[in-house]
């Protein structure tokens, strides 16, 4: 089964990942006594750090990074769109709103308020251009911008209580503890339930008549399932502020390796996600001095790939 | 087993079909023919409750739309016209689809499902296709791999939109008589289709619309007449019957010659 190989082979790379980003860090701490502190072995700071900082860190890492691959690969297989995606749709800037508001108005209700705006975010930009590729994608990056402006505004209005916000929107793994990865935990369950609809989603990708056709009603589950990737995207947002272009990556190369069917490939995408995004907060912690919030490291390999998308699907037009 | 009445489909202010009656009965293979834009495409969509209509569809004696999605997908199948081609699906996997309507919700194992749509597939003589990739078939093949598709969905109902229009000869055929034995085993064969020839050589019935009516309906000798088809078509055409079969076969004549024509027209044909 060469399939089942490439998971494997997926599995082991995201464990190596994960070694790497539990080494790294501004204290610099040997791999053997990482392993000490892990195993409870050793007291003291090191042990504060790893189990306290990295680890937490590279849990809400790899539930973040899960999070972002399942919503984009169901955000790309409903839409029929290869460049679908929560951020590029405008989605994550409707959780971005919420959550800004929900923190500096209502000190709680962070997720809930992340997720409604998201949502009405993905209605909004639905309604506007439908399915069709290109209008999709413009309507999704006008509506994002003014909903950053607006977020702006509210930030700008607020100064004195808005500089936590405004660094985790920058797009962070850095605000780790185990209070927020307890709620990253919400991922696993709804991560699982989009999973068990696979092949509801192999089936959507033949376009809503033919789903029809074989029994699906194509309205209602395109519905559920944006919904819970949407919940996916905002829960992430929440957390770790704006991570844009691994949910866009991460289905494209799990594509290449698997193939289409959902069944495959959505394993097949957490696992690169997990792994990219690690891999993204290891280089944000090692390029430069302090930390980089990691949406720049994402965002600065993750464009080059959204225009060579663009280019592909500009020639493929022709 | 679908009875078809008064149907009437508006796209916005355009009614497409305009009152529409029609029976079509199992273990029979009825051709729907007609100009572009008679409504054929639009009459099977309605009946597979694609779009919506005013007046009644029944299957077997319940009105489509009362019926669940997954229950009408177990008793009525359609093979669309368009399909995305770009598909990485092998033709096993896009013909397990099909099964999709027998499957419970929420469970991912399919080895039962999967053994049927590799019956389904060897009933349309595809077989060696079973591991190919959509993307990498010919027109076709992909039509043999729909229609086994629609196999798999085990329905009483078979409504094909334009089955052979992107097939030479030879698939043509294959198509035909794979669409005429599927009739012969009972079920309720319905297709659209622009080649009247073909039509009436392995079609039971003809129904022939024009402007979101039927135009006539009966049998290939009753339907192609020079008469009829002059009148729906608004071509000059002689019909003589197939030198085999003895069915009518058209045969048109160019305007030019049209003159010509008419004296071999009015001797009528076969003299």
């Amino acid at each position: 089964m060469r399939l089942h190989r490439v998971l494997l082979l997926l599995m082991v790379s995201l464990g190596a990942v994960l070694c790497l980003e539990l080494v790294t860090g501004p204290v610099r701490i040997p791999p053997e006594q990482v392993l000490q502190a892990l195993l409870g072995q050793t007291k003291g700071s090191q042990e504060v750090i790893v189990r306290e900082l990295r680890l937490p860190r590279a849990v809400l890492a790899l539930l973040a990074g899960v999070a972002l691959s399942v919503s984009g690969a169901v955000f790309q297989g409903v839409f029929r769109n290869p460049m679908a995606e929560p951020y590029v749709l405008g989605v994550a800037s409707g959780a971005a709103l919420g959550m800004s508001i929900a923190m500096l108005y209502l000190k709680s209700y962070v997720l809930l308020l992340s997720f409604a705006f998201g949502l009405a975010t993905l209605g909004v930009v639905y309604s506007i251009a439908g399915t069709r590729t290109h209008a999709l994608l413009l309507a999704g990056v006008s509506v994002s911008l003014f909903l950053s402006a607006l977020t702006s505004f509210i930030l700008y209005l607020n100064a004195r209580d808005a500089a936590t916000i405004m660094f985790t929107l920058m797009g962070t793994l850095s605000s780790a503890t185990w209070d927020r990865v307890r709620v990253s935990l919400v991922v696993l369950p709804v991560a699982l339930l989009i999973y068990l609809f696979s092949r509801e989603l192999n089936i959507l990708t033949l376009g809503d008549e033919n789903a029809r056709v074989l029994g699906l009603e194509a309205g209602r589950m395109k519905l559920l399932l944006l919904s819970l990737s949407t919940l996916l995207a905002s829960v992430t947002v929440s957390l770790c502020g704006i991570i844009g272009f691994v949910g866009l990556i991460t289905p494209h190369i799990a594509r290449l390796l698997v193939g289409q069917d959902f069944r495959l490939l959505l394993p097949a995408a957490s696992l690169t996600g997990a792994a990219l995004l690690m891999l993204a907060d290891v280089a944000a912690r090692s390029l430069a001095p302090g930390e980089v919030p990691v949406n720049i490291v994402t965002t600065l390999f993750g464009v080059p790939f959204f225009i060579y998308l663009l280019v592909r699907s500009r020639r493929s037009e022709v | 087993m679908i009875r078809v009445r008064g149907v009437e489909v508006w796209y916005d202010a355009l009614r497409v079909l305009r009152g529409i009656s029609a029976e079509f009965e199992g273990g029979c293979f009825t051709g729907v023919l007609g100009p572009n834009g008679a409504g054929k495409s639009t009459l099977l969509r309605a009946i597979a409750a694609l779009v919506g209509f005013r007046g009644r569809v029944e299957l077997l004696g319940r009105e489509v739309r009362e019926m669940g999605r997954r229950e009408l997908a177990r008793r009525l199948s359609v093979v669309p016209q368009e399909f995305p081609h770009e598909l990485e699906f092998s033709a096993l996997e896009v013909v397990a689809m099909g099964r999709y309507p027998h499957q419970p919700v929420l469970r991912l194992r399919d080895g039962e499902h999967l053994r049927a749509a590799g019956r389904a597939l060897e009933r349309v003589g595809a077989s060696e296709l079973a591991g190919r990739r959509f993307r990498c078939m010919s027109s076709g093949e992909r039509q043999r791999v729909l229609i086994a598709r629609a196999l798999a969905q085990e329905a009483e109902a078979v409504l094909l939109d334009e089955p052979t229009s992107n097939l030479d000869l030879r698939h043509s055929v294959e198509v035909m008589e794979l669409l005429r034995r599927l009739a012969e085993e009972g079920r309720c064969v319905i297709a659209c289709m622009h080649n009247i020839n073909l039509a009436s050589l392995y079609c039971d019935r003809l129904v022939l619309m024009r402007d979101g009516r039927v135009a006539v309906q009966g049998t290939p000798e009753e339907v192609v007449t020079p008469e009829v088809i002059r009148e729906v078509y608004g071509c000059d055409v002689c019909v003589v019957p197939h030198p085999v079969l003895k069915k009518p076969q058209v045969h048109l004549i160019p305007r030019a010659t049209s003159s010509v024509a008419e004296t071999s027209r009015v001797s009528g044909p076969g003299q």
